[in-house]
């Protein structure tokens, strides 16, 4: 397994789906595999989202909203984005990835969990590459936070460096500060 | 590569309709179904006032659904006869996790009041099951919405694959939201009264709740201890629509590419399945992308199809897992149970479903679930030979 790029920024937006935009903006060179040997099909990439809080801004201001106008005018179009796994149906749709699409809950354990799940994917044959986006949405008076990474399947080829930094940032205690560890692997080139 | 067999030993399971998998089970071939009208809800303006809720389940309301997921475990655990180890592993999942928190998050800022939801997200419910048994294994907290409990077993197959652990608790657990019912409702998706999965008056979803949690083991390991694998899980196909934020891709070919990965995944072929557990929310979109889906893989040689949302709701992120222990249970019993508010399908394009609990050999059986987002999983189990 490769880890073969990076790509980190902080996103200002309060709401899930304002974040996505961003967010997606933000990554989206993550997405362009021309240059490599091979093309790898859509349906052959997985996208995991690992996050500790999506879906509860969006799920709070709905509610709210809900009290507010009565609940029989609660947003239709708000709806969705009460679910955690909403951003990374977001990305999908927007590059068009159609492989497994999965999010994680957590602390640093949803980006371990996620690097374990990509390694599943690879061994049992299901995916060429994996995208996944670590974020913490804005919350608490913090900005949002994100930082993704693309791993290939490259004839078992190995980076470890880059192996060891991940599991390193897994280690962090919590989300925002394995993000911050990646962010410096990122500075450090 | 080679993969170790990978077994259900235990089975445990909180619904509507029974909170033990045989007495669910007789319900289910009974013909009960849990649907009933909830005053609360008309008191609170609710247009939608059907629901499957679970009336007998007694917990603090923001820590139901973390309640549900340690009873179901309690009981699975308990069915297996085993000692966990402690670095058993916990794939727990769900939508929302603590809805009624949000709820309160949200009126307490309306009230200058706040509550901190950082304990009450999906990953309560995993570490709840492990501070009750003390584990310290690897941890999952799916959150993909309708697909979460074939999330939850297909990681923890992939685990004990791997080795990562030697037990594993799987499952997924969703208390009743009103934040859903009101979603949902906005949405579009609810019926007025009755959830007629695949019949040609279909028009909506109920919403239900309840958990169910699985003990797997590595098949060597089971047997070794002298317990009686109840079937063998074998594979997980995953896709994603990237269509529509709610609406499922028409064609239903997204939903095919899961189940066809699955069945790829078991290195068997469409002819091999015996039964597919169906999606079946009974939303006219999701039902008749389903429906293409299932032609589209199967062509004349359908199998048996069932579907249980009509009888117990939608629990959403349980709703796979409680219907993957359907499936246990059809296996073991060889019968496949009713579809509750199934009647008469679609004149094109139609899927015949069981009317009435339908005893035949089955071997392999599909747990079809779809979600918001364009989610789509398929999980295979196999009846259990050694």
């Amino acid at each position: 397994m490769l880890l073969d790029a990076l790509r980190s920024l902080d996103f200002d937006a309060d709401l899930e789906r304002e974040a996505m935009e961003q967010i997606g903006d933000g990554i989206a060179a993550l997405f362009d595999y021309q240059g490599f040997e091979i093309e790898i099909p859509r349906d052959r990439i997985g996208l995991l989202v690992a996050s500790d809080n999506a879906g509860t801004a969006t799920s709070v201001k709905f509610w709210a909203d809900a009290l507010r106008t009565g609940v029989g005018l609660a947003s239709p179009e708000l709806f969705p984005w009460c679910l955690a796994n909403a951003p990374c149906g977001a990305l999908a749709r927007r590059f068009a990835i159609t492989g497994p699409n999965t999010t994680l809950l957590g602390e640093a354990d949803a980006l371990r969990a996620a690097l374990d799940t990509s390694a599943d994917l690879f061994a049992q044959g299901h995916i060429d590459s994996a995208i996944i986006v670590a974020t913490c949405f804005a919350a608490d008076g913090q900005p949002g936070q994100a930082i993704a990474l693309r791993l290939r399947q490259d004839d078992g080829a190995q980076d470890e460096a880059g192996l060891v930094a991940l599991t390193q940032a897994c280690a962090a205690p919590s989300l925002r500060a394995a993000i911050d560890r990646l962010g410096r692997l990122l500075e450090a080139g | 590569m080679h993969n170790p067999r990978v077994v259900i030993t235990g089975v445990g399971l909180i619904t509507p309709l029974g909170d033990t998998p045989e007495a669910l089970w007789r319900a289910l071939l009974a013909g009960a179904t849990a649907v009933r009208d909830w005053p609360d809800l008309a008191a609170a303006g609710f247009r939608g006032t059907r629901a499957c809720r679970i009336a007998n389940f007694a917990a603090d309301p923001l820590r139901r659904g973390r309640a549900l997921a340690i009873a179901a475990a309690e009981q699975a655990v308990q069915h297996a006869a085993l000692t966990l180890p402690e670095n058993s592993g916990v794939f727990m999942g769900s939508t929302i996790g603590e809805s009624t928190a949000f709820e309160r998050a949200a009126e307490g800022a309306t009230e200058g009041k706040s509550i901190d939801l950082s304990d009450h997200r999906v990953p309560s419910f995993t570490s709840g099951v492990r501070q009750r048994f003390g584990l310290n294994g690897p941890q999952q907290s799916l959150a993909t919405a309708c697909t979460a409990g074939n999330y939850a077993v297909g990681s923890a197959l992939a685990a004990l694959r791997a080795g990562r652990c030697e037990v594993a608790l799987a499952g997924a657990a969703e208390p009743f939201s009103r934040l859903s019912q009101v979603g949902f409702s906005r949405a579009r998706a609810m019926a007025a009264d009755v959830c007629r999965p695949f019949d040609a008056r279909r028009s909506g979803m109920l919403l239900g709740e309840g958990a169910a949690v699985f003990v797997l083991e590595r098949a060597d390991a089971a047997q070794r201890r002298g317990a009686t694998p109840l079937a063998e899980v074998v594979a997980l196909g995953l896709s994603c629509d990237a269509y529509h934020p709610t609406a499922p891709q028409p064609d239903g070919l997204g939903m095919r590419a899961a189940m066809q990965a699955a069945i790829d995944a078991a290195a068997i072929s469409s002819a091999d399945i015996d039964w597919v557990n169906t999606h079946g929310s009974g939303t006219r979109a999701s039902d008749a992308a389903e429906a293409k889906a299932l032609h589209g893989l199967f062509g004349a040689d359908m199998p048996s199809i069932s579907g249980s949302k009509g009888a117990l709701g939608h629990a959403l992120g349980a709703a796979s897992a409680i219907e993957l222990a359907l499936c246990v249970l059809g296996l073991q019993h060889q019968t496949l149970p009713p579809t509750p508010g199934h009647e008469q399908p679609d004149a094109e394009g139609g899927i015949a479903c069981t009317r009435a609990p339908l005893a035949r050999r089955l071997r392999w059986v599909m747990n079809n679930a779809f979600a918001f987002g364009g989610l789509n999983s398929a999980l295979l189990l196999r009846a259990w030979e050694a």
